[in-house]
Order: C-alpha cells, then structure tokens, then sequence
C-alpha cells in the first residue's frame, strides 16, 4: 500500500483548484483578505504540532513523536512573516487577532484536531504530506507582486515556504512508507489527508468569492 | 489488477491508463468509503478548476 502514491494522485487537481482562488489575488486589500485567511490558518498550525508530538510519545510512538518536535521547530516564526508581509501590504498586522476565521477554515484545521483527539495523531502526518505536495512555486510570489502591484518583499511568507527544509522531507516519507499502527493508522493516515484534500478545495472556494468580492 | 467496475460503480472516474503502478496499487488498497470520499474530492476539485485548463497560476501552491 502507497499513502504517497495516493497523495501524489490528488496533488495536480489540486494545483488546478488553486488557480481560480490565486488569479483573484489582484489588488492589495485581496493579497491583504488571503494573507488574514493564512494568519487564521498558520496561528493554529504550532497547537496542533505539539499536541501530535505528545499524544505520539503518550502512544509509544517515538518517531512520529520526533518528527512532529522537529516540525514544530521548523514551523517557528513563520507567523512572523504573515504579520511582516500583511504590513509590507498595507495592513496593520495588529488587526490579525482579532478576526473571526471562516468556517472553511475551521473546517480545514478542526478535522485534524478531531482525528488527533479521537483516532490517532498520524492523521497530521496525512494533512502536512499532502501540504508538502502542495508548496507555492518559485515563479508564485513574482506573479502576485505583478498582480497586485505590490513589491517583492512582501512575499516573505510565499517564498519562505518554496522549498522543503533540508531532511525534513525524507523523513517524512520514510514515516509515510511504514506508517505506524498498522492498517489501522493507514487508514488514519489517509483519512488525515482525504480531509485535508477536501477542506483545502471548500476554502479555496471560499476564499475566491471573497476574494473577487474585494475592494 | 484494478478493478474497473469497482472504481466505476463507487462514482470514481479516472483514466486508469494514465496512473502508475504505484497509483493504481494504492486505490486497490482503499476500502470502498475511502473511494467514495476519493471520487467525491475528485468532483469538487473539477468544479473549483473550472474549464479553464492551463490557466491556472503557475507554480500556484499554498503554505498552510
């Protein structure tokens, strides 16, 4: 059984999917409405790590427990560059806080917190692997700047995340190759990133009407 | 061997021929719930692309 084999199947609708919600990326205010949605999304991206790597170690799975400290690492500061580039847009990074996400995005983040607390935390692994396959590309940040006329540097948010920390990704597929728990947390495994597929194309959908709704 | 007539009548619609071995073993071993979800996904995707095939942004992706 390939998780990665299934994860790679879904990756180019995806991509496709994407594209209606980025080409309304066009003014300032709509960069400003997308870069809010990935403050709303990213805030809950550290809760989430933490307690995967715990209820991994409470479960005895120690390298599903390694993994989710090390990508808590990884994930540090990155809230930092939403706020920067949401200034760099003209917005007051300030205001973050205080928005009330949309139900696409609890949807999208709520799922894992249920898979995490009533099956088992190698549904996160399911969510991050099809998130991995799924990174912005190189030429994403230069095309928005164009879009939205806005200067390069307030994409650090985009093009931080282009390419995979050194390691991390070998080590996670290795975890995806030999999920653990048996056909059990297989089965976790895919539902993690079935509901990660389906929640990202409800927000991208979401998250274009708002977008095109945008001064 | 996949099998044709399982995916089809669980409402996946997929041109087998285009997948790897890699692929079609991994939608052997779905249940029949995980195909349905599968196929499901698979129809939103297609309504969120639209008809504009090509178009979308390149290098389009996300960091959540």
């Amino acid at each position: 059984m390939s998780v990665p084999a299934l994860l790679d199947l879904l990756a180019p609708g995806l991509a496709r999917a994407a594209g209606p919600m980025w080409r309304a990326v066009v003014t300032p205010a709509a960069y400003r409405l997308w870069l809010a949605t990935t403050h709303d999304l990213t805030r809950a991206t550290t809760g989430l790590l933490e307690e995967a790597a715990e209820r991994s170690a409470c479960l005895g799975e120690a390298g599903l427990a390694a993994w989710f400290a090390g990508q808590l690492d990884e994930e540090r500061g990155h809230g930092s560059w939403v706020a920067a580039d949401y200034a760099a847009a003209g917005g007051d990074p300030g205001t973050l806080a205080e928005r009330v996400p949309c139900p696409a995005t609890a949807r999208l983040v709520g799922a894992q917190h249920y898979y995490l607390r009533h099956a088992h935390p190698v549904a996160l692994l399911g969510h991050i692997a099809l998130l991995e396959r799924h990174r912005p590309g190189r030429t994403l940040a230069a095309a928005l700047a164009r879009q939205t006329g806005l200067p390069p540097g307030a994409f650090r948010t985009l093009t931080g995340h282009v390419a995979p920390p050194a390691g991390r990704r070998a080590a996670l597929e290795a975890l995806l190759a030999r999920p653990p728990a048996g056909e059990r947390g297989r089965r976790v495994l895919t539902a993690g990133a079935l509901a990660t597929a389906e929640g990202l194309v409800e927000l991208f959908s979401a998250l274009r009407t708002e977008l095109e709704a945008s001064p | 061997m996949t099998d044709r007539s399982r995916l089809a009548r669980l409402g996946l619609d997929l041109d087998l021929e285009a997948l790897g071995d890699d692929q079609l073993a991994a939608l052997d071993s779905l249940t029949d719930e995980e195909i349905r979800v599968l196929a499901r996904i698979r129809r939103k995707l297609d309504d969120a692309a639209g008809d504009v095939e090509g178009h979308s942004l390149e290098g389009g992706g996300v960091v959540w």
